[in-house]
């Protein structure tokens, strides 16, 4: 489970174990002198059992009390536990800049195939779902935002035509990745649809290391790479690593590796211009 | 050097003056030694007129009522009734238990044992009020009244008498016998039991804060020889009440292990297990046609005892007209 403020998660955890540590270190009993306990032991058997199990229950609620007043303060994000209602953002990047989208792949256009990708992701979506749509061609641009109205998302992604400019990833990314990041769904996840072609990436400007750390929680995704372009690389299951925060200036982001179609590991390299293949 | 006799401050006024209307009368026929005003079983010898009764042939003549004969004759034996005196003795628990009270003593109050240690009106002070407030009462009416003191075993015995000594024995006795160790009241009763010769009537002053079962098997034995007796339960109030709050450690006074508990929590059950034992209790002394007196160690002994002789001499009455 997510926080917006995990420090207040950890504060309720310890605030909720205080009612156990009172309950068992400062419950001292005053000493009664009393005639003959021949009485109160016959009555302490009669409420024993029910008055154990009370107190137990007792102590019990009031720990999960205050633990969920701090968790409630602490701004849960998500319910790990309830995989059936769990609520995503899906923001879709399409390249539809000229160097990439125009590329011919078996007779039709790299867009076509990425549109198709796009068409299939939003029909992957459930019903609580909402979907948003970037396009890269310059200047990128955040076409649909997220919305639960799934058909006009289809619509708007059939409407898509190429476009004579460069497209620029990097633009897209910046448009949507903290859109994303501030979301407060459950999931949020990021589709990248390029052909990775050279033209996508803009190889003199470096992914800002203090943005990609901040959409920690983002997960990433590429399309699949088509089996008729074997120049392309993809991007799957992309988790930005802890040292992403301390990547600055010219060195080299490591922005994302996985394992593509053919088994073969790919790193994804976006300092130096150049994809690179391991 | 003899203890003080302040045990005499237990007798107030106004007791004497609650239980001067009433007579403590037996329920059974007394076989006393001297003349008193108890019904002896013996007949024919005393002043007393009681009867009319047939006559059956080879009788003795010298009771035939001849001014009946010559009325309607025929032929009836006048029957006379003796009257005795009463043995009464008194037990007194005065086990550790005794020893509980929450009413602060007064000034000039008591002067037990366990009332001089706790400064608190105990339930063995209530015991000793009783006590010499019978023993008074007693020797008013000619009765000859012994008292045994017990706790695990017999502590002090006053023999019985009718002497005027007898009430400022007693009251020695109370103020100076030590209290303390576990009730043995079976004991007791089967020590008093074999000392007592003719019908009487014990009284016994106790919490009974032990189990039932030795109780039964001592009473069975005082109802077999033809005595009569008389259970007096003294509690005091924050036993009957229980008003206690919080998380309390109950320290046995007579040396069991101590009980912790929320006194809330098992009032209730407490209150509970309290009104069923009291039951048990009526219902065994009712068991053996005896009485059961209960007093609340707060209050004065005057009206629960008062209340005890009327009862007592409303049953003597009805069974005279019957």
């Amino acid at each position: 489970m997510n926080f917006l403020h995990p420090g207040l998660a950890v504060a309720a955890l310890c605030a909720a174990a205080l009612p156990i540590v009172l309950h068992l270190l400062l419950r001292r009993p005053r000493v009664t002198p009393w005639p003959s306990t021949m009485l109160l032991r016959l009555a302490m058997e009669k409420v024993r059992r029910r008055r154990r199990l009370e107190r137990w229950l007792l102590l019990t609620l009031r720990a999960l009390g205050i633990g969920l007043i701090g968790t409630a303060m602490a701004g849960p994000l998500a319910s790990g536990w309830s995989g059936s209602r769990v609520t995503r953002d899906q923001w879709i990047v399409i390249d539809d800049g000229a160097t990439s989208a125009e590329r011919l792949v078996d007779g039709s256009t790299m867009l076509d195939h990425l549109k198709q990708q796009a068409l299939q992701a939003i029909d992957a979506l459930r019903e609580a779902d909402r979907v948003a749509l970037v396009t890269t061609a310059q200047p990128a641009t955040v076409l649909m935002q997220p919305t639960g109205d799934l058909a006009h998302a289809r619509t708007m992604v059939l409407q898509l035509g190429t476009h004579a400019v460069r497209g620029d990833l990097r633009g897209a990314l910046e448009q949507c990745l903290p859109a994303a990041s501030d979301a407060i769904t459950e999931r949020r996840d990021v589709l990248v649809l390029s052909g990775w072609r050279r033209g996508s990436v803009d190889p003199d400007q470096p992914v800002p290391g203090a943005w990609l750390d901040r959409a920690r929680n983002v997960t990433w995704r590429s399309a699949r790479p088509l089996d008729a372009a074997p120049g392309n690389r993809f991007i799957r299951d992309v988790r930005v690593g802890r040292s992403t925060s301390e990547v600055q200036g010219n060195r080299d982001v490591p922005l994302a590796s996985g394992s593509g179609a053919h088994g073969h590991h790919t790193r994804i390299r976006w300092r130096g211009g150049s994809q690179r293949r391991r | 050097m003899s203890a003080p006799l302040r045990a005499e401050a237990y007798l107030a006024p106004e007791t004497l003056a609650q239980l001067a209307p009433f007579e403590l009368r037996a329920r059974m026929l007394v076989d006393g030694l001297g003349s008193g005003m108890h019904a002896s079983p013996r007949q024919g010898q005393a002043v007393e007129f009681a009867e009319h009764r047939p006559y059956t042939p080879g009788e003795s003549l010298r009771h035939l009522d001849w001014k009946v004969f010559g009325r309607s004759d025929k032929l009836y034996l006048k029957r006379y009734e003796q009257e005795t005196n009463l043995d009464v003795v008194i037990l007194v628990d005065a086990s550790s238990s005794m020893r509980f009270g929450t009413l602060g003593s007064k000034a000039g109050w008591g002067g037990t044992d366990a009332g001089r240690t706790s400064l608190q009106w105990t339930k063995f002070d209530c015991a000793a009020a009783i006590s010499v407030a019978l023993a008074h009462l007693c020797l008013e009416q000619r009765d000859r009244v012994g008292m045994t003191v017990y706790a695990d075993d017999v502590r002090a015995t006053v023999r019985r008498s009718g002497a005027k000594g007898q009430w400022r024995s007693l009251v020695q006795s109370l103020a100076t016998v030590k209290i303390g160790g576990v009730a043995q009241p079976a004991r007791a009763i089967d020590q008093v039991l074999a000392t007592l010769s003719a019908r009487s009537l014990i009284f016994i002053l106790s919490d009974f804060q032990h189990p039932m079962e030795s109780l039964r098997e001592a009473l069975a034995k005082a109802r077999f020889r033809g005595h009569d007796v008389v259970l007096a339960r003294i509690l005091d109030r924050q036993e009957i009440r229980f008003p206690l709050e919080g998380f309390r450690r109950f320290e046995d006074m007579e040396g069991q292990p101590p009980i912790e508990a929320d006194a809330e929590v098992i009032r209730a059950a407490y209150l509970q297990e309290l009104k069923h034992f009291d039951a048990e209790l009526e219902r065994l002394a009712r068991s053996f046609n005896d009485d059961v007196l209960r007093l609340d160690s707060h209050d004065s002994v005057g009206p629960p005892l008062a209340a005890l002789l009327s009862r007592r001499e409303a049953a003597w009455r009805a069974r005279r007209r019957g």
